[in-house]
């Protein structure tokens, strides 16, 4: 069995919120300096996922990223997690690309790549949150999907993914090939080995560019982002003061009733 | 009469004296049966040029008990001093009587020259070692078997060792008696062999009627000789320390004491570190061969200190037993060396703090032998702590072993209006000022770090910064076993440093000092490394650094941190820095200089969770706290978070202590 997981790399989402700045006049994050950007961290959990697979029946795993020069990191660290091959679409302005125009360019990689019975994505990108790319790539490749999986197993020729709803789960069977996004309810991520690390190394990591895979690139993007701004939280404090506890009290439940909270 | 007497006088040994020859043949057999033990090990090169010149050196201070009687650098306890006096007289009263039987030997078979005052001296010789000797052998008995210190685990070998001993000594001054008392008429110059005339007198004089008890001793003293010797060859008992022991010192590791050991062939190797005992070099497998279980290890680690399971001399014990199994020298079921034999918790206990290895009198490496099962542990079997998984995770992912809530901080944060030089932007700086991920991450170790860039600036050093980009030294990651990430660290730290034409580097961590300073020359590294309490020393000595005020504090105390002192012999610069300053005296901890308390925060320990036993950073706060001292002044980003967790523990209304880092102290003091 062939499994395809397709993996971005974000800005850390670990930075302090201090430290987090956007132009709204280029509408771009930017970089802080010094923060190495990291592996999605649902995308971790689909290559965990499919590592899971791996471990217990036989698989060949190919994780696929697509981003500038920098993403090939993401590849290295899924290599060093236990996956078997890395392709690498190169592309320095894959920023620029929305939903639809990343889907496309990834459903070409994945046709390049051929043969596979899985396509594993994150439930949604930790920068963007969008959670589109990975419903239109099976769109685009005409097979089945099923969202925000929490275990995904083999069953005979089928898959049978347990799939997260408000409250519990809803186990789908689904014929192959077909495509998963995957929710932390997968379960931790595995640590990359020693061995793993070294192996990884030792991979080539195939680079192709747009052109290679015959990927048009859009002209104009099918969603437009109109304004990109940080949220501003206006927090007024009142301290209410009384010589006890008692009073205290009461002056806040009367504020309250005033308010309407209570 | 002449002054002299005839060997064997009274006894027909007929050939049996000549069995004696066969000693050595025994002895090379036990050896044999150990080296075929030590060869199930891994090849290393130990052949270095130098070992030769290096073991005579040492060999003085060793045959002087220098380390054992606290002679020099390394003063010891009262008990200690016990121990190594007891140690020092039988030694030595061994050596004595082993030439003057040697010396007997010669003028039996090679040449007569026995006579007059050199028969004397040699009679007089004899006497002294066999008193020297008994006297050690009693000390032992009731150190081992009155006074019992915890150190000591006492076993059969121990026991029948000391009688052995005891008795040949013993039977040895008996048969002299009785020789003397044989004697008709007894001669006057026999007063020389004091003892043997004393017993002599009390059995009394010219009695020929004593010469068959004479024959009987004699008989007694050689069966007991030739028993001992067969049954410490055959028993492989503790007393074969005489032999290997020397042979462990002649082998001793030659790196610096802070550097371990890289993993050959990282990049193609299938697994890492130590699984089983055969993963260990012959020299590691040596090493269990001499511990002669001393206990002097586990009498200054910190992590059995504060009651974790971990005992370095168990540790060694245990796999001397992981080696016989192996080489099936007892019918055992062997078991897993890591799990079973040595359990992941004490092999994550170590601080590798370095305190058992500078008091081991044979030079058994301990620190290295847990770092090869950390390196299996987390590069082959991906098994450790919790809290490492999440460092490791960090440091893979980010490039430093810090995050969560508490580190709101970014690496170029604590640059902030203090205008400084970015590395490679002036060609001309080959100074850098490499700060550390702590340095830089930590709230509170940035406050030192802004001290140390403002005093430097002052003192008109010239030095550049990397900034946000700074990555990790490697330090982490090697100590917890997780070689291949130090390795590409390493590597590309040194290119940076090449590529901008750094000459000299400059920290105020002594983990990045050490690793860079013993670790990267192993990459072809070569730097200048300063810690910053050589680079604040060297400014107060040439008048760069005028003292004045600082005199706030009433008593003072320093903390030696382990990567400083024990395993860079960086003592006396921190003392000196203090001494300028307008400070009172520091008053020492109990334990200070090389037999200072680990913080508890080295080989990852900062990043671990401490369940276990007492937490060695507040027993390291609390000897501060016995000084009786206001400040506790340190040289290292994790001792002073140590020691900040430790007296915030405490609370304020149980101590008044404050931790500051010594550049923090000289920059309150400068004029």
């Amino acid at each position: 069995m062939n499994i395809i997981v397709c993996i971005k790399q974000v800005p850390d989402p670990e930075i302090p919120p201090v430290k987090f700045q956007i132009d709204p006049e280029g509408k771009k994050v930017i970089p802080p300096d010094g923060v190495t950007p990291v592996i999605s961290v649902f995308d971790e959990r689909a290559v965990e996922a499919a590592l899971k697979l791996k471990d217990k029946y036989k698989a060949k795993v190919t994780a696929l990223t697509l981003g500038p020069d920098s993403a090939k990191a993401v590849i290295r660290h899924a290599l060093a997690m236990g996956v078997d091959a890395g392709v690498h679409i190169q592309y320095e302005a894959a920023g620029e690309l929305d939903s639809f125009g990343t889907a496309h360019v990834l459903m070409k990689a994945i046709e390049k790549i051929g043969d596979y019975s899985l396509v594993l994505c994150g439930r949604q990108a930790a920068d963007w949150d969008a959670g589109q790319v990975g419903l239109l790539i099976a769109e685009n490749l005409g097979i089945p999907v099923v969202t925000v999986a929490k275990k995904v197993d083999l069953q005979d020729d089928k898959l049978r993914v347990e799939s997260v709803i408000q409250d519990g789960y809803h186990v789908m069977e689904v014929s192959m090939p077909a495509l998963v996004t995957v929710s932390s309810e997968i379960g931790l991520s595995r640590l990359p080995t020693g061995i793993g690390i070294v192996k990884a190394a030792r991979v080539k990591i195939e680079n192709l560019s747009v052109e290679d895979i015959g990927a048009d690139i859009p002209e104009a993007r099918c969603t437009e982002l109109i304004k990109l701004y940080v949220p501003v939280r206006d927090i007024q404090c009142q301290i209410i003061e009384a010589d006890t506890v008692q009073e205290s009290a009461e002056e806040l439940a009367v504020r309250l009733r005033e308010a309407k909270i209570i | 009469m002449e002054i002299s007497r005839e060997v064997f006088w009274n006894i027909e040994y007929g050939l049996l004296v000549y069995v004696g020859l066969l000693l050595p043949l025994l002895i090379g057999y036990a050896i044999y049966r150990r080296y075929s033990l030590w060869q199930l090990g891994k090849a290393e090169d130990r052949f270095e040029q130098g070992r030769i010149k290096a073991f005579i050196t040492e060999a003085i201070g060793i045959l002087l008990h220098k380390r054992l009687l606290g002679i020099g650098p390394l003063p010891v306890s009262p008990r200690e001093l016990y121990a190594g006096a007891m140690h020092f007289l039988i030694f030595w009263g061994i050596v004595l009587l082993l030439v003057v039987t040697a010396l007997v030997a010669v003028h039996d078979h090679v040449v007569k020259f026995m006579h007059g005052t050199p028969y004397l001296v040699i009679s007089f010789l004899g006497e002294l070692g066999g008193i020297l000797a008994l006297a050690g052998i009693i000390m032992a008995g009731v150190r081992r078997y009155v006074q019992r210190p915890d150190k000591l685990d006492s076993k059969l070998d121990d026991a029948v060792t000391l009688v052995l001993l005891f008795l040949l000594i013993v039977t040895g001054f008996v048969l002299e008696a009785l020789r003397i008392s044989a004697t008709v008429p007894t001669p006057e110059w026999e007063r020389w062999s004091f003892i043997g005339f004393g017993i002599a007198s009390v059995l009394g004089m010219e009695k020929v009627s004593l010469l068959p008890w004479h024959k009987g001793v004699w008989w007694f003293h050689v069966i007991i000789f030739y028993g001992a010797a067969i049954y410490f060859c055959l028993s492989w008992s503790k007393l074969f320390h005489i032999i290997i022991s020397p042979v462990n010192i002649f082998f001793r590791s030659l790196r610096p004491k802070g550097a371990l050991v890289p993993i050959e062939g990282i990049e193609e190797a299938e697994s890492f570190g130590a699984e089983g005992i055969k993963d260990f070099t012959w020299k590691q497998l040596l090493d269990l061969d001499a511990c002669s279980n001393c206990g002097r290890c586990q009498d200054n680690c910190p992590a059995y200190l504060s009651g974790k399971p971990l005992s370095p001399k168990k540790l060694i014990q245990d796999m001397k037993i992981s080696m016989e199994a192996a080489g099936n020298v007892h019918e055992e079921e062997p078991r897993a060396l890591i799990g079973e034999v040595i359990p992941d918790d004490d092999i994550w206990s170590c601080t590798t703090c370095r305190a058992c290895q500078e008091v081991c009198p044979v030079y058994v490496e301990h620190i290295d032998k847990i770092i090869e099962m950390r390196r299996n542990l987390t590069l082959t079997q991906s098994r450790m702590p919790e809290a490492l998984e999440a460092m490791v995770g960090n440091l893979f992912s980010r490039g430093h072993p810090w995050t969560g809530a508490q580190f709101i901080r970014l690496r170029g944060d604590w640059m902030e209006g203090l205008d400084l030089n970015m590395l490679g932007e002036k060609k001309e700086i080959d100074t850098l000022f490499w700060v550390g991920c702590t340095g830089a991450l930590a709230d509170r170790n940035a406050e030192v770090t802004r001290s140390l860039a403002r005093i430097l600036k002052s003192a008109g050093v010239e030095f550049a910064v990397i900034g946000a980009e700074e990555p990790c030294c490697g330090d982490p990651s090697r100590r917890i076993g997780f070689e291949i990430l130090f390795h590409e660290q390493v590597q590309q730290n040194i290119e940076t440093f090449r590529k901008n034409n750094v000459k000299r580097i400059i920290t105020a961590c002594p983990h990045c000092f050490n690793t860079i300073k013993n670790e990267y020359p192993q990459y072809g590294g070569e730097f200048e490394v300063l810690h910053h309490t050589q680079v604040l020393a060297d400014l107060l000595r040439n008048g760069k650094l005028k003292t004045g005020g600082g005199g706030e504090f009433k008593r003072i105390t320093y903390h030696d941190p382990c990567y400083l002192g024990r395993h860079n012999n960086i003592y006396s610069e921190p003392r000196y820095v203090l001494d300028r300053l307008a400070l009172p005296d520091v008053i020492e901890m109990s334990r200070f200089g090389r037999h200072a308390r680990c913080c508890g925060g080295g080989g990852g320990r900062i990043w671990m969770e401490e369940p276990v036993g007492t937490k060695i950073n507040r027993m390291r706060t609390d000897d501060a706290i016995e000084t009786g001292a206001e400040l506790v002044i340190t040289a290292c980003p994790f001792c002073l978070q140590m020691f900040e967790e430790g007296i915030g523990a405490k609370g304020p209304d149980n101590t008044a202590l404050t931790a500051l880092d010594i550049v923090e102290v000289v920059e309150k003091g400068l004029a």
